[in-house]
């Protein structure tokens, strides 16, 4: 009794027949192999699987497949293009991956608070990520990445303008 | 001859800079393959049917209904073990499968593979149990009474230690001062964010190969040999990208690779078992409940002059590692202080309750939560500043342990607590916090204590590292050693000491991760030591390729072996600088010449011994230390507690790199601060009653205080470049810290962790200082 | 029993899916198949349930896709609220962040980003929790609810909406449409406040207070509380209390006395009974107190 779904991930359309008691992770991990994301407690409180749909941050292991037929997802195989982006570039130089099991979902958080919000501020970072458990760095230079994160997307973003200037 | 060239060689290039971490991109872009991201054709997945009652003998375990389930092609029980039905871990206690008895909550008694995951979860509930259900034994203190049931040997204690020094009673009487109280802490669960995890492959000639989460490859072979019957040469254990440890995938993963490798060898197909969070939580082990009753006497001035401790921990079903654990923490009781009379009597004491097992700090944090609010209520008593106290007391170069081991070198602990008051401004808070009034009170509290690196004399035949280092005609070199990178940056800190050896740069040096079929057995991934003893086997081989390539490059730039400097992937002649040659070239020229690049590295631990009579000896060859300062904000109606910043100083010897090691000391202190605050594993009846993430609470990031690291780094001469270890200490002091910040804050102190609101708040009233 | 309980990937309950566009859609199928489905309104509660096997439903509906569901409007007088709109919306709302504080305090304190960016306010009240954080301030604004059948509609004050935890006034064949929020009048003081273990727990006791003073004599008291009862409820006795006299501290002090006596809380995982009586004498004494001081900037600014 599987549906066919149709979807975006990471730009690519996907035709996928899923079950509608499966959910959104297993066929993100499962069927598509994009294991980046991150089964870590599956009833929502580690945050580990977010992924964005339609641009917004979403818990994968509490979302049905079926119901992103039509939609977009980005998971963070979907982040990097050809290059690092800052986040991931920030997240290398602030020493803020350790044990890297948290830090998918991290850089999702990260790249949805700053298409948000260019200059977030201290306050603002920990209120976003405070659904995203991580065990090993406590937190500091996960904080520490996302402020250098915005930091340097403003400047880039100077750069263009005054290059179009 | 090298040694020469060492001392020639003053500057650090690659140790002691923050670099990169080696395995971090990966990490970032979302590649990095943790064991539930791989795939073997034909593979099947496991599950593992558990105990419901804590105590039960088994009638009949009935798994016809359940292999009739299509899609099921194996369903398992004690009887399918090919190899003996026992994980081997210090005593062979434990079974891999329950067969008679069922001894705790969630023990595994038969195993599930299936075509899918889906299938052998409802494989799982057609597998009838018959049980006939046995009174538990759930309290430590139950279980020593005579009318308990015995569950565990003949008096249900699996083992204790005595540490005796001096004369504690002369000591008492000498005292002025003697503080009396009794402690309690309890579970603490790792949460690591991925969850156990193991995949079994059966390979041609009966060989198997294990990928897994995992800290101690060695001990995950040794365990996976046992129960399948295969010899140790045709088990290869594979460390995969390891989501976290903490001493969680310390000897757990030998059972969980049982069970896979069982599955596997009856079914002959590549196996997954991915542990889900509540089987985890429920049937893995955690740090142990500890009850403590401490007499601490003292002179007027300060000095300590009698120290009695009786610590008693509550180990669980099975012996597992409380025995070193217990160890660890009877040598640590008496905390990092001078002290003449002492006596320690320790027990682990067996219950039908999960088996607890390693945890960072390793029976110390207990210990240490007493003897730190012990050192707090002594100042008080005295009218000392707690900082002064402890000063006073302080072990130094050529003090006397509480074992009677004399410290010979390499022990910063003073500077760490004068650092930290300083950094703190200790003396102008512990002031102005005293004078606050209101419902918002603040409070700061230190904690100093000291840690002895590696496994000590009770694991002295484990202690000990290899490694293996190839040099190939581009320049490039590859590492591998046998311990494990499980977040904490091991593999980025054996490559900067490989760089620095070789003096080649950062960037050529590949650190690969652990193989049990390629490094011999190097001792477990435990204990602080991933830096020094496999540092030390780096060392060693780049040693011997440095020997061999010197002698080519002296031919070549026309000198002696001793004038030469290998630098950031240079050789030049010390006295003729900037006229050297690339290291590659030399390797070139080497290799032309069929010089052997490779080279095996090897490294015994130092001396090290105990008298179990006495407790006295010298139970590690070094020690750590640490000191921390946390300073918090009580909401006095509510009990809530703010922690507002922890200022933490090391000495875990010379740093190789500053980055991971504050990264390790900042996530060390938000798992010490939730041990402090909020972690409570609830159990009743031998029943956990909140194991999941939505009421076992861990820190988030709201609760990140401010943390401020520094390090003081007293060399150790036996270490790489003179580093100890860090891991530890990182947790060790903080929880101890928080309590004594709160009572400072209050005016009363809490005698128990989690020291929750409630607590807090209850304590608050009953004291009866703000009605 | 939690022990073999599995937590998957894939639900182990097998059911068929329902996805309608329009609330009249949604009927229908509700009509038809009445107690054997389930409402799929965010997700975060009741998928968790099914993986636990808390319950079995045979068939899911989910509402997130009826556009009709989603709306936040600003009616002279009164907020309606579509039942499908999430948490997420209701917090970056400039409607509510103007006309109802209070709800953007409480909307941003539950859960996460994530949950509040899956979690819908419908669903948040049919969920029943006894420790919703939106409840206890929809309740303090007098708020009522549409729900909507084949048979017709109806509007339920939200007093009446609960029944226990996880239990509603709301029949087989009735879907919650809409939430209707009345604005308070003019120079009302309101606050939420909540107790939890941390920042994305679940409260161990919540309130909120909305109160309207002539001079100093209360003229509007209205007090609300979560996790202290089986359901979110409003605290009739202890508002008496202050209605109609001075607002002084001994009055206070009274209030937050009949306060500890009218809520009947429980003791479970997350606390004890005579601990959440204890803070709950807190919270409506602060959350008092906070109200006023807003009634007097308001004064100020206005």
């Amino acid at each position: 009794m599987g549906e066919i779904i149709e979807f975006t991930v990471n730009g690519l359309k996907r035709r996928i027949e899923v079950e509608p008691n499966e959910l959104l992770i297993n066929v993100i991990r499962g069927k598509l192999g994009l294991t980046g994301t991150k089964y870590g407690c599956g009833i929502g409180e580690c945050g580990s699987c977010t992924v964005l749909i339609d641009g917004e941050p979403a818990l994968s292991c509490l979302t049905l497949a079926i119901e992103v037929d039509g939609r977009e997802i980005v998971t963070i195989e979907g982040i990097a293009e050809n290059e690092l982006n800052h986040i991931q570039e920030a997240f290398l130089d602030q020493g803020a991956v350790q044990c890297g099991f948290c830090t998918p979902g991290m850089i999702i958080m990260a790249k949805y608070l700053l298409n948000k919000k260019r200059n977030p501020t201290e306050k603002e970072i920990k209120e976003h990520i405070k659904g995203n458990l991580c065990r090993c760095t406590g937190y500091i230079n996960i904080i520490k990445a996302i402020k250098e994160a915005a930091e340097k997307m403003q400047n880039s973003n100077v750069k263009a303008i005054s290059k179009e200037l | 001859m090298e040694k020469e060239i060492v001392t020639l060689k003053e500057k650090l290039n690659v140790v002691g800079k923050p670099k990169r971490r080696v395995d971090a991109k990966e990490k970032v872009i979302g590649k990095a393959l943790y064991v539930d991201d791989l795939r073997f054709p034909g593979m099947l997945y496991g599950k593992v049917k558990r105990s419901i009652y804590p105590r039960a003998r088994i009638r009949v375990i009935d798994t016809s209904k359940a292999k009739a389930l299509k899609g099921v092609v194996a369903v398992l029980t004690a009887k399918d073990i090919p190899g003996k039905n026992m994980v081997p871990i210090i005593v062979e206690d434990m079974p891999l499968l329950a067969e008679r008895e069922v001894r705790y909550i969630g023990e595994a008694l038969a195993l599930v593979a299936a075509s899918s995951k889906r299938t052998a979860e409802e494989a799982l509930k057609l597998i009838k149990v018959d049980y006939e259900p046995l009174t538990p034994v759930t309290s430590p203190i139950d279980a020593l009474k005579n009318t308990s049931p015995k569950i565990y040997g003949e008096n249900n204690i699996v083992i204790s230690y005595k540490l005796r020094k001096g004369d504690v009673e002369s000591g008492f009487r000498e005292a002025d001062v003697i503080i009396e109280r009794e402690y309690r802490t309890g579970y603490q669960e790792h949460v690591y964010l991925e969850p156990q995890g193991i995949i079994a492959v059966p390979g041609p000639n009966g060989s198997m190969v294990i990928y897994g989460s995992l800290q101690c490859p060695h001990y995950v072979q040794k365990a996976v040999s046992y129960v399948t019957g295969i010899g140790m040469n045709k088990v290869r254990v594979v460390q995969v990208e390891t989501g976290g440890g903490f001493g969680g995938k310390e000897d757990v993963p030998s059972w969980v690779a049982g069970y896979t490798a069982v599955l596997a060898y009856r079914t002959n197909k590549p196996v997954k078992l991915i542990y889900d969070r509540e089987e985890d939580i429920l049937s893995t082990s955690k740090r142990h409940p500890a009850i403590i009753k401490y007499r601490t006497g003292a002179k007027k001035t300060g000095e300590l002059t009698a120290v009695e401790v009786k610590y008693i921990l509550d180990a669980g079903a099975y012996a597992t590692l409380s025995i070193p654990v217990l160890w660890r923490g009877t040598v640590h009781a008496v905390g990092p202080y001078k002290c003449p009379n002492i006596k320690v009597d320790s027990l682990a004491v067996a219950t039908n309750k999960v088996p607890c097992g390693a945890f960072r700090g390793f029976g110390t944090p207990q210990v240490i939560f007493a003897h730190e609010s012990q050192m707090d209520l002594l100042a008080e008593e005295i009218g000392m500043d707690p900082i002064d106290l402890r000063l006073k007391n302080a072990l130094e170069e050529g003090d006397q342990t509480a074992t009677g081991q004399v410290l010979r070198e390499s022990v910063g602990l003073k500077e760490t607590i004068r650092r930290a008051a300083e950094l703190s401004n200790w003396h102008r808070k512990r002031r102005e916090y005293s004078l606050l009034k209101g419902v918002k009170r603040r409070g700061i509290g230190i904690s100093t204590v000291f840690y002895g690196v590696s496994l000590g004399a009770a694991g002295k035949h484990l202690d000990k590292a290899a490694s293996l280092v190839h040099v190939f005609p581009d320049g490039s070199v590859v590492v591998f050693q046998s311990l494990t990178e499980i977040g904490q940056g091991q593999r980025t800190v054996i490559a900067q000491i490989a760089s620095e050896s070789l003096g080649v740069k950062f960037e050529d040096v590949y650190v690969q991760q652990a193989d049990t079929s390629i490094v011999p057995d190097s001792g477990p991934t435990v204990a602080s030591r991933g830096t020094l003893m496999p540092g030390m086997a780096v060392i060693d081989a780049c040693k011997r390729i440095k020997k061999r390539l010197a002698a080519v490059a002296a031919e070549m730039l026309n000198t002696t072996p001793e004038n030469l400097v290998f630098e950031n992937g240079e050789v030049y002649n010390v006295y003729k600088p900037g006229k050297g040659m690339l290291f590659k070239e030399v390797v070139k020229e080497a290799y032309n010449r069929r010089v052997n690049l490779g080279a095996e590295g090897w490294f015994e631990a130092p001396f090290t011994s105990f008298n179990p009579e006495t407790g006295q000896g010298e139970p590690y060859f070094v020690y750590s230390y640490a000191t921390h300062i946390a300073e918090v904000e009580v909401d006095v109606e509510t009990g809530k507690v703010d922690v507002l910043k922890v200022t933490a100083v090391h000495d875990s010897g010379k740093i190789i790199n500053p980055a991971t090691a504050s990264g390790q000391v900042e996530g060390g202190i938000l798992q010490g601060l939730g041990y402090a605050l909020m972690e409570e594993l609830q159990e009743k009846d031998g029943y956990i009653l909140n194991p999941n993430l939505t009421d076992y609470l861990i820190p988030t990031s709201m609760d990140a205080p401010e943390i401020e690291v520094s390090f003081v780094e007293a060399r150790y001469s036996k270490g790489p470049f003179g580093a100890k270890g860090i891991g530890e200490p990182s947790i060790m002091p903080t929880a101890a810290a928080i309590l004594n910040a709160v009572s400072h804050a209050i005016g009363v102190r809490v005698f128990s962790l989690p020291a929750t609101p409630e607590k807090i708040y209850w304590t608050i009233k009953g004291s009866g200082r703000y009605t | 029993m939690y022990i073999n309980r599995v937590n998957t990937k894939i639900l182990p309950v097998e059911f068929k899916y329902f996805a309608p566009k329009t609330v009249s859609e949604a009927a229908s199928i509700l009509n038809r198949y009445g107690e054997e489905v389930r409402i799929l309104a965010g997700g975060t509660d009741l998928l968790v349930k099914v993986k636990q096997r808390l319950i079995e439903p045979k068939y899911i509906l989910n509402v997130k896709g009826i556009e009709e569901l989603r709306f936040i409007e600003d009616r002279s007088g009164e907020i309606g609220v579509g039942a499908a709109t999430k948490l997420s919306e209701l917090v970056g709302s400039e409607i509510i962040k103007e006309k109802l504080p209070v709800l953007h305090e409480a909307a941003e304190a539950v859960g996460s980003v994530q949950i509040r960016n899956m979690g819908t306010i419908g669903g948040n009240l049919c969920n029943a929790s006894p420790a919703s954080d939106l409840a206890p301030p929809l309740l303090v604004l007098n708020t009522s609810v549409k729900a909507y059948s084949s048979s017709g509609e109806r509007v339920i004050p939200l007093e009446k909406f609960f029944l226990g935890p996880g239990e509603t006034v709301l029949k087989p064949d009735e879907l919650l449409v809409e939430i209707k929020i009345p604005c308070p009048p003019e120079g009302t003081g309101m606050s939420f406040l909540k107790v939890a273990r941390t920042s994305m727990d679940l409260a161990k006791a919540n309130v909120a207070v909305a109160i309207k003073l002539d001079g100093n004599t209360v003229k509007l008291c209205r007090i609300a509380m979560g996790s202290v009862a089986p359901t979110p409820i409003r605290l009739f006795q202890t508002e008496k209390i202050l209605l109609g006299s001075e607002f002084t501290d001994g009055k206070i002090e009274r209030a937050v006395q009949t306060a500890s006596e009218e809520i009947k809380p429980i003791t479970d995982i997350r606390s004890t009974a005579e601990y959440r009586r204890e803070v709950s004498k807190v919270l409506v004494r602060r959350a008092l107190k906070k109200a006023y001081e807003r009634v007097k900037e308001g004064e100020i600014n206005g």
